[in-house]
C-alpha cells in the first residue's frame, strides 16, 4: 500500500505542486519572520553587551516613565555627581551621558530622518571604555560648533568630514562643521536612527540640560565585580539615584527591546497565519479534487482487497509526504524571505539592524511543524470520505457530487457565522489582548462559516455576475459562466480562500477610510486656525519654541500656539500629555470645553478629557497622580474637553509641562491669522521665519488632512503589501482548480477543439472562467470585510471614528485588480488546455 | 418530410465530383520495432451527395484515415484534399477554422458538452463561428431529429440515442461540406442505432449531405451508397449499393 502511495504520488506530481507551493508560501513567510526576529533579537543583544561590556555600573534616576513602547524615560541627573563619584576608590573613569534632540539639515536644506524615524543626538564620551561610538573618520567632536555624524545621515545629509550643516534641536538651528564620522558599534545606524555626537557642554547646551546628565557609566579598578562596584558607589548617591551593574543594564536593554521586536513579531507571525489559513483551503480542494477524481481508482483497489483502513492510509500518507516536503521547503526558504521581510520593512521606514543570519532550530521547527500538521489535519476530511467509497462504484461511472444545498449545511454555516458575529461584538467591547483574541477568532469563524455556505451561495451568485458573459463573449462567456458554476463546492471553496485575503483588504481599507474622513470631519468641525506649521516628526524632535515666539510678533498674527508632548501615566497606564499655550489655544482649535477654565490653566494644572474623566474617575478639582520622567507630578484638574482628537486625552500649558518635563519642543505650531490680514503675505512673512528651519512645513487645514491622509497610507500599504501573499497563494489556488478541472474536462476539450473551437476561444473560456470565481471570491470578500469595518466604526464611534465612509472607487479598484489577477492566474491552465492534442484529448480515458 | 422512416436506400448515383479525397495517404506510428504502418499509401475519394461507409477489422485503420481525412490527424506522406483544399499545407488555426466550417463530426461516444444545453450543442459550430444560425435549416434539422421539446435538456438528460440525435444534429446544422461519423451506433442498442443510421441516409437522400461513416456493423454499413474496405492500412476492395449479407460475405473474405 505504501507503495501504490508513492506512485500516485508521483503519478499526480504536477497536481500537487500547487499545493505544495501554497504550504511553502505560507510556510516560507512564517519562517522567514522567525528567522528575522531572531537574526534582530541576535544582532541588537550582541550589540548591547558589545556596549557595556567594560562598563562596571550605571547610576541613574531611579523612577522612570514607561513610554509604552518598550522604552522607559528618566530624570536627568546633576552633572556635580560625576566629579563625587570620581572621588570613589574603587572609581577609574566616570563620565555622564546625554542624548537629546538633534536633527541634521541636508546641504540641500532638507531635514535628515525624522517621520518615524528617531532622530538622536549625545554628548561624546571621552572615556573609552564606556563609549559605544568609534570614529571611523576624522575626529570626535571637541567644542563649540563642531559635529560628528554617524555615516548613514552623513551620506544623505550630503555631508563629508570638513563641511558645515545645519543642526535642529531644541534651540535656534545653527551651523555646525562636521568633523568626524563615526559607528554605533558595528552598526551605520541603528534601528534606522539618525546620530549626531556633541561635545558634552555642547550637547546639554542643544537639548537643554544644562549642569545636568541623563546618566553616569563608571568603571571600576580590575578584579572588582560589577555588584562589588555597585555597592561601593551606593554610598555616595543621593536619594532618588540608583546605581546597577553593566551586566544588569544589558540585560534591561536587551529585554526591552525584545519586548519591542515581540510587537513586530507578532505583527507578521499574523499575516503568516492568515497566509497559512488560506493555504488549508488550497490544501483542502486539492486533495478533494484529487480524491474524486481517483475514486474510481480506489473503488478498484477496495473492489480487490484493500481494506478502508489501507486505503485512507495510503491517502493519508500522500498528505504526509507533501506537507513534510513543502514544510522543509518553505521553513529552509524562509531565510530568504527573512532578508526580503527586512527591506519591506526598511522601505516602510522601519529599519531592524541585522548581522548575519541567525537561523535557531527550534524556529525552523516550529515552522516546519505547523505547516506539516496544518496539511494532514486539512487532508484528513477528504481522504475519510474517498475511503468510504463503495467498491461498487469501480463498476459503475462515479457521478459528480452536487450535494451542495443541504439544510443542514445552511443551519451549520450560519450558526458558525453566528458565533463569530457574537465573538466580534464581544470583541470590539473589550479592551487590549481580550479584544484582540475576540476579533480575532470572530472573523474566523465568519470566514468559515460563509466558507461553510458557500456552495449554496455560489451558483445563484455566480450565474448572476457572469450573467454578461453570454452576451458579451457568445458561447465562450457561455461555456466559462457554465464552467464556473458546474461544481459549486469547488468554486466555493476555491472562492473562499481569495475571500479570506480579500476580506482583511477591505476590512482595512474601509476601516482606513472611514478613520480618515471622521479625523477630516473633527478638524473641519475644531481647527479654526488658518495656518499649520509642521514638524513632521512623530517620536522625537520638532521645533524650538522659539519659532512660535518668533511668528507671534508677525503683523496679522491673531494667535499662536505651539502643540508639544511628553510621556507621563497614570494608574500605570501610558498617557501622553500635550501642552499648549493655553490662553489663545481655543483660538485656534475647539477642544470643545464642557467644564473649567481651559485659558487659565496654570503650573500644576491639567486639562483632562472626559473620557479619561470617566475611565479614571475624575471631576473638576480632583488631583490626579501623574508621573514623568521626573517623578511624580500631582495635578490638578482645572477643565474638562469633549474632542480628545485636537487636543489628546491630557492637556497642559506649556509652563506647565517645562515644571515637570524641561526641554521638549513643539511638535506642531497653530497660527491664526488677523481677520483683516492678508493671508499670502502674512504666510510669506512666517516663510521667512521658518526659513532655516529645514523640518517646517507650512500647511493650511486641508494640506494638513493630506498630510494626515498620507501617513494613514503608508501603514495602509504596509499592510497591504503583507496580506498581497496571502493573496497570491488564492490565486495560486484558482490556477490549480483550473489545472485539475481541465485535467478532468480532457475529453470535453477536445471535442470542442475538434468541433472548431479555435486556442484563442479555448483560452478565453478559462479567462473567463478564472476572472469569475476570482470577481465572486473578491466581491464575498468586500462584503465581509466592510461589514467588519461597519461593526469597528459602530464600536469606536464613542471614541472619535464616527464617520463610516464607503471608498467606493478603491473598492471597483480593488474587484478590477481582482479580475485582473483572474486573468493571470488563468495564463499557466490556458496554455496548457489550449496545447492538448486534439486527437489524445478525444481519446482520453 | 420525415427523415427517419424511409425503408431500402433506391439505387445509387452515378460517380460525381468528390467532397473529400486522399492521395498515397500513409500514416506511421512509432520507429524501428514498434513501426505500425496505419495507413500503407490510401488513395480514395468521397463523392459529394453520398453516404460512405468505411469497414474493416479492427486496427485495420479505419479511425486513422478519417482522422486524417478530417484534419484532426496529420499525415506522415501522401496528401488529403477537403474540397481542393490540401490539408497538409494548412497550419493549425485554420485546420481548426476548416473542422469548423467545413466539416461535421460524430464521435461514438461523448459528442456533447455537458454544460451546454442540446439546442445550444446544436449550434455549437456556428455559435463559434460567431455567425447566426440559419433559422430555416435548424428549425427543418431539429424536426427531423424529433428532438423540439427537449432543446432545452442538458445532454446527461438525454438518453443515449437522444445523444447522438443530437450529435448528428450538430454535424448537420452547420451546412459542412462532409460529415464524418467514427461508429455513431457503437454505443447505442439496435432501435436507436436504426434511428440514426436511417437519419443519416435520409440526409444524404433529400438534403444533399456528403456522410463518410466508419463501421464494423455490416447491418449499420447496409444503409450507406458504398462501402471501402480496408485491411492493413489498405484499400483491398469496394461495393456500390451494399447489403448486410453482403458485407458480411466480404468481410468474413477478408477476415481469412
Ligand atoms: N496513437 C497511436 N500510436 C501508436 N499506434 C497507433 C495509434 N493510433 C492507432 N495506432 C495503431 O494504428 C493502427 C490502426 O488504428 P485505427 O485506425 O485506430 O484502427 P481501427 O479504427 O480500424 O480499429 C492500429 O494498429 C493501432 O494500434
Ligand atoms: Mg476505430
Amino acid at each position: 500500500m505504501w507503495r501504490a502511495t508513492l506512485r500516485s504520488l508521483g503519478a499526480h506530481k504536477s497536481r500537487l505542486a500547487m499545493t505544495a507551493l501554497a504550504i511553502i508560501l505560507g510556510v516560507g513567510l512564517m519562517s522567514g519572520t522567525l528567522v528575522l526576529t531572531d537574526t534582530v533579537g541576535r544582532t541588537f543583544d550582541d550589540l548591547v553587551s558589545d556596549i557595556y561590556a567594560e562598563t562596571d555600573a550605571v547610576i541613574r534616576s531611579a523612577d522612570s516613565v514607561d513610554t509604552g513602547f518598550g522604552e522607559t524615560l528618566r530624570a536627568p541627573l546633576d552633572e556635580a555627581l560625576v566629579d563625587e563619584l570620581l572621588t570613589v576608590g574603587d572609581v577609574v573613569a566616570a563620565e555622564g551621558f546625554v542624548q537629546g534632540f538633534a536633527q541634521a539639515v541636508s546641504v540641500e536644506g532638507e531635514a535628515v530622518g525624522g517621520g518615524f524615524a528617531p532622530t538622536f543626538g549625545f554628548g561624546w564620551i571621552t572615556v573609552e571604555q564606556l563609549n559605544p561610538f568609534v570614529i571611523v573618520d576624522g575626529a570626535p567632536p571637541s567644542g563649540p560648533g563642531e559635529v560628528v555624524l554617524d555615516p548613514s545621515t552623513a551620506e544623505e545629509a550630503g555631508a563629508t568630514v570638513g563641511d558645515t550643516i545645519t543642526v535642529l534641536s531644541s534651540q535656534e538651528p545653527a551651523e555646525f562643521e562636521v568633523v568626524g564620522l563615526a559607528r554605533f558599534g558595528t552598526i551605520d545606524r541603528p534601528g534606522g536612527a539618525s546620530v549626531l555626537l556633541f561635545d558634552l557642554p555642547v550637547a546639554q547646551t542643544l537639548f537643554d540640560l544644562e549642569g545636568q546628565v541623563s546618566e553616569i557609566g563608571v568603571v571600576a579598578v580590575d578584579g572588582m565585580t560589577q555588584d562589588d562596584a555597585v555597592a561601593a558607589i551606593g554610598k555616595v548617591l543621593p536619594d532618588g539615584v540608583e546605581a546597577i551593574t553593566g551586566e544588569a543594564k544589558t540585560a534591561e536593554d536587551q529585554q526591552s527591546f525584545q519586548q519591542a521586536l515581540g510587537f513586530i513579531n507578532t505583527f507578521l507571525l499574523a499575516f503568516a497565519l492568515v497566509a497559512l489559513f488560506v493555504g488549508c483551503f488550497i490544501i483542502y480542494n486539492t486533495f478533494t479534487i484529487i480524491v474524486a477524481q481517483r475514486s474510481r481508482e480506489l473503488a478498484l483497489l477496495r473492489a480487490i482487497g484493500a481494506s478502508r483502513r489501507q486505503v485512507l492510509a495510503s491517502l493519508l500518507g500522500e498528505s504526509v509526504l507533501v506537507g513534510l516536503g513543502a514544510s522543509v521547503i518553505g521553513a529552509l526558504s524562509g531565510v530568504g524571505i527573512a532578508l526580503g521581510l527586512k527591506a519591506m520593512l526598511g522601505g516602510f521606514g522601519v529599519e531592524l539592524p541585522t548581522n548575519g543570519v541567525v537561523i535557531l532550530p527550534g524556529s525552523l521547527l516550529t515552522a516546519v511543524l505547523t505547516g506539516f500538521v496544518i496539511t494532514v489535519v486539512v487532508a484528513v476530511a477528504p481522504a475519510v470520505k474517498a475511503s468510504r467509497v463503495p467498491p461498487l462504484a469501480a463498476l459503475r461511472d462515479v457521478a459528480i457530487d452536487r450535494s451542495s444545498m443541504s439544510v443542514a449545511r445552511v443551519v451549520g454555516g450560519l450558526l458558525v457565522i453566528g458565533l463569530g458575529a457574537l465573538n466580534l461584538v464581544a470583541g470590539l467591547a473589550a479592551e487590549g489582548g481580550n479584544a484582540a483574541v475576540g476579533v480575532g477568532f470572530g472573523a474566523l469563524c465568519v470566514f468559515i462559516g460563509v466558507a461553510v455556505l458557500g456552495p449554496v451561495i455560489a451558483r445563484p451568485t455566480t450565474r448572476l455576475l457572469a450573467w454578461p458573459l453570454p452576451r458579451l463573449r457568445g458561447v465562450t462567456g457561455n461555456l466559462a459562466r457554465e464552467n464556473a458554476i458546474r461544481n459549486p463546492k469547488r468554486t466555493a471553496s476555491t472562492a473562499a480562500a481569495l475571500m479570506i485575503g480579500v476580506g482583511l483588504v477591505g476590512f482595512i481599507t474601509v476601516t482606513a477610510a472611514s478613520v480618515q474622513s471622521s479625523i477630516d470631519k473633527i478638524l473641519d468641525d475644531a481647527v479654526t486656525g488658518d495656518l499649520i506649521i509642521s514638524s513632521g516628526n512623530f517620536g522625537m524632535g520638532g521645533f524650538s519654541p522659539e519659532l512660535a515666539a518668533q511668528v507671534s510678533e508677525v503683523d496679522g498674527v491673531d494667535a499662536v500656539s505651539g502643540f508639544r508632548f511628553a510621556f507621563g501615566s497614570v494608574d500605570g497606564q501610558p498617557a501622553f500629555v500635550g501642552s499648549a499655550n493655553v490662553d489663545v489655544f481655543e483660538d485656534i482649535a475647539d477642544p470643545e470645553v464642557v467644564e473649567g477654565d481651559l485659558r487659565s490653566l496654570g503650573v500644576g494644572e491639567i486639562a483632562i478629557s472626559t473620557g479619561k474623566a470617566e475611565a479614571h474617575d475624575l471631576a473638576l478639582g480632583d488631583t490626579v497622580e501623574m508621573s514623568f520622567a521626573s517623578g511624580v507630578a500631582p495635578l490638578t484638574v482645572g477643565a474638562i474637553f469633549e474632542n480628545d482628537i485636537v487636543a489628546g486625552d491630557w492637556l497642559m500649558d506649556h509652563s506647565g509641562i517645562e515644571a515637570v518635563e524641561p526641554g521638549t519642543v513643539d511638535l506642531q505650531v497653530f497660527v491664526r491669522f488677523t481677520d483683516d490680514a492678508d493671508a499670502d503675505e502674512v504666510v510669506a512673512v512666517i516663510e521667512g521665519l521658518t526659513a532655516s528651519y529645514a523640518n517646517a512645513e507650512l500647511q493650511d487645514l486641508t494640506e494638513y488632512k493630506e498630510s494626515q491622509s498620507a501617513m494613514i497610507d503608508q501603514l495602509l500599504n504596509l499592510i497591504y503589501a503583507l496580506l498581497l501573499l496571502a493573496i497570491v497563494i488564492a490565486l495560486v489556488g484558482i490556477a490549480n482548480t483550473l489545472a485539475l478541472s481541465i485535467h478532468e474536462r480532457t475529453r470535453e476539450l477536445g471535442l470542442l477543439r475538434a468541433v472548431g473551437m479555435t486556442r484563442k476561444q479555448l483560452t478565453s473560456t478559462i479567462r473567463w472562467e478564472s476572472v469569475v470565481i476570482a470577481v465572486y471570491g473578491t466581491l464575498l470578500g468586500l462584503v465581509i470585510g466592510t461589514v467588519f469595518g461597519w461593526a469597528l466604526v459602530q464600536a469606536l464611534g464613542s471614541e472619535g471614528l464616527e464617520v463610516f465612509t464607503l471608498p467606493v472607487a478603491r473598492l471597483v479598484l480593488i474587484v478590477l485588480i481582482a479580475a485582473g489577477a483572474g486573468v493571470l492566474a488563468s495564463l499557466l491552465p490556458a496554455w496548457r488546455a489550449s496545447r492538448l492534442d486534439v486527437l489524445d484529448a478525444i481519446q482520453t480515458e | 418530410m420525415s427523415l427517419t422512416e424511409t425503408p431500402n436506400p433506391p439505387a445509387s448515383a452515378p460517380p460525381g465530383p468528390l467532397a473529400a479525397r486522399a492521395e498515397g495517404a500513409t500514416k506511421i506510428y512509432g520507429s524501428g520495432d514498434t513501426e505500425v504502418r496505419a495507413l500503407d499509401g490510401v488513395t480514395c475519394g468521397f463523392e459529394k451527395g453520398r453516404f460512405t461507409a468505411i469497414m474493416g477489422p479492427s486496427g485495420s485503420g479505419k479511425s486513422t484515415l478519417m482522422h486524417c481525412v478530417a484534419g484532426l490527424d496529420d499525415l506522415t506522406s501522401g496528401q488529403v484534399f477537403v474540397g481542393d483544399t490540401a490539408l497538409g499545407e494548412l497550419g493549425e488555426r485554420q485546420l481548426t477554422q476548416l473542422r469548423r466550417d467545413r466539416i461535421g463530426f460524430v464521435f461514438q461516444a461523448f459528442n456533447l458538452v455537458p454544460t451546454l444545453t442540446a439546442l445550444e450543442n446544436i449550434t455549437l459550430p456556428v455559435d463559434l463561428a460567431g455567425r447566426k444560425p440559419d433559422q430555416e435549416h435548424l428549425d427543418e434539422v431539429v424536426r427531423a431529429v424529433g428532438l423540439a421539446n427537449r432543446l432545452d435538456h442538458r445532454p446527461s438528460e438525454l438518453s443515449g440515442g437522444q445523444q447522438q440525435r443530437v450529435a448528428v444534429a450538430r454535424a448537420l446544422a452547420a451546412r459542412p461540406e462532409i460529415i464524418f461519423a467514427d461508429e455513431p451506433t457503437g454505443n447505442l442498442d439496435s432501435r436507436a442505432g436504426a434511428e440514426i443510421l436511417a437519419f443519416m441516409r435520409n440526409a444524404v437522400r433529400e438534403l444533399g449531405q456528403t456522410i463518410v461513416m466508419v463501421t464494423h456493423d455490416p447491418v449499420a454499413a447496409a444503409y450507406s451508397d458504398r462501402v471501402l474496405f480496408l485491411a492493413d492500412g489498405k484499400i483491398v476492395d469496394e461495393m456500390a449499393d451494399p447489403t448486410a449479407d453482403r458485407v458480411l460475405d466480404r468481410l468474413k473474405q477478408l477476415g481469412d
